[in-house]
Order: C-alpha cells, then structure tokens, then sequence
C-alpha cells in the first residue's frame, strides 16, 4: 500500500498569486470565454464596416467611338 | 491545554458541527422550494445540510426568475449561507437586463434592416454581385473564429464548441444581409454611421444570446 506524502503549503512556497479573471490557471478553459468575446468583438468589427460600405461605382464600358483613322484609311483603299 | 481542547470538542458536540457532513448533490434532486426551505429552518440538521439547503434555495428561486424571493430567503438564512449563492442572485439578475438590451437591440436593428431591403427590395438583386465579391472573407473570417475557437474550446474539461460554432453559423448570413442592405440604403455619412452601429450592436446582441442559450458558463467571468 503506497503512501501518500502530503505537504504543506507555506507563504514562502508561493511566488506569486496573480488577481483578475482566470488568475492562477494555465489552463485554455480560463480564457475560452476570453476568446469568444474576442471572437464576437472582432466580428462586431467586420459587421460594422460591411454595414457602412458604400455603394460600389458601376464600372460600364462606354462603346468606342470609330477610329477616324481607320475610317480614313478605309476610305483611300 | 487539554480542558481547552475538551471544551472545544464538548461544545462541537452541542452545536453538532462534529457530526455535520455537506449531503451530495443527489440528495437534494427533485426536492421542492418547501422542503429545500425546511430543510434549511430546521435546527436539528447538520450545520451543513442546512447551509446547502439554503444556498440551493436561494440559487434555484433566482435561475427561476424569482429575484425577490431569492433576496428575501438570502437575507432569512444570511447567518449560514454560502456567500457564491449571493453573488448569483446578482448576476442572474444582471444577466436578465443584458437579456432584454440584447433582444432590444437585435430588434431594433432587424426591424430598420428589413425596413430598408424592403423599401428598396428592386435594388437588391443588383447588390448580389457585391456580395459575392466579400462573401469568401467573411465565410473565411467567422469560419476560421468558428472552427479554432471551438476546437480550443473542446480541448478542456467540459468545454463545447458549440458557441463559437453558432455564433459563426449565425453571423455568415448575418454579414451578407448587411452588406446588402449598405448596398442598396442610403450613401449619407448618417446613415452609413447609423449602420455601422446597428450592425455592431447586433453582433453583440446575437454573441450574447448564443452563449446564454448554449453555455452560460461563459458569462460568469464577466459578471453575469
């Protein structure tokens, strides 16, 4: 039967206690939250600029007008 | 020494904190607001049976919506109540008016929207093409927010995916009814503002309520 070495934890085994949302923990679950509200945040940023876009300019050809040149060279053959 | 030890175990033995053991969870399914209450009332059970009696109590009436309630049992067993069931109440209550921005704001702002397509619904197969043109970076940018914020996300404990999936599922079509309605409304500053601050409060109000609905585990570091 194997025996379990318990410790006890004193204030000079502790280096530092960091305060604040998901202090302490190296773990992904303590920021997951973090990363959604980034993900909703940065999505809020991309609606907002398709919402405020302006109409894009109609980009039509205009017909060419005839080459009088051509017409000129047509003509003298 | 030793008398003041024997008092001390004398005097645990009165008030029946030697004998207390906090129930499982189990022991507390299916059981009415009433019997959690006399559970809690009742001097003759251990100090914390009645302390997660009470906590339970004051939790379940505040997840039902039932604030006042809730407030009134916290401050009737304030003398042995765990002080995490307060702070819920709190929350749940602020998450509630959160709630209801939020369903304000989506309203609002798909109330102009389909206003506007309507109102100018000949131009919007004209703006189709415009929408095809942003339709790879949005699908790109939520899909991408979507597809690694859940896979971070399934990579702890209990964690789901789901939120970030929803929420991407949700904003794709979002974004390109939004880049038909800049399409076909109005090219004013004003109204190009008034657009932009529809769309943000929008997102936010669809972020919030996915998460509400799916894990709301994720509001309880931001107070709610």
């Amino acid at each position: 039967m194997s025996e379990v070495v318990e410790k006890e934890i004193r204030p000079e085994n502790v280096r530092v206690i960091r305060l604040g949302h998901g202090a302490n923990c190296s773990s992904i679950g303590s920021v997951v939250d973090t990363l959604f509200v980034s993900a909703v945040v940065g999505g809020a940023v991309i609606a907002a600029v398709l919402a405020a876009l302006k109409k894009e300019a109609i980009a039509a050809e205009a017909p060419k007008p005839p080459d009088p040149t051509e017409e000129g060279t047509k003509l003298r053959d | 020494m030793t008398i003041v030890l024997l008092a001390l175990a004398a005097l645990s033995l009165i008030t029946g904190i030697a004998r207390a053991q906090a129930p499982p969870p189990s022991f507390f399914a299916g059981r009415s607001n009433g019997e959690l209450r006399d559970l809690a009332s009742d001097r003759h059970n251990d100090v914390l049976l009645r302390r997660s009696a009470a906590t339970r109590l004051v939790m379940g009436l505040a997840d039902a919506g039932d604030f006042e309630a809730a407030e009134a049992a916290a401050r009737e067993f304030a003398h042995n109540i765990d002080p995490q069931a307060i702070k819920h109440v709190r929350a749940v209550r602020r998450r509630g008016h959160v709630h209801v921005a939020a369903v304000g704001a989506l309203g609002v702002a798909l109330g102009f929207l389909v206003t506007s397509l309507v109102a100018r619904r000949r131009s919007i197969m004209g703006a189709l093409p415009t929408v095809r043109r942003i339709a790879p970076i949005v699908v790109f940018f939520f899909g991408y927010a979507g597809a690694v914020g859940g896979y971070l996300a399934t990579t702890y404990e209990n964690g789901s995916a789901n939120p970030f999936l929803l929420f991407a599922a949700a904003m794709i079509p979002f974004a390109m009814i939004l880049r038909v309605w800049s399409a076909v409304g109005s090219p004013h500053l004003a109204a190009r503002a008034f657009r932009g601050v529809a769309a943000v409060a929008a997102t936010l109000a669809v972020g919030f309520l996915v998460v509400e609905q799916v894990n709301p585990r994720f509001l309880e570091g931001f107070g709610l």
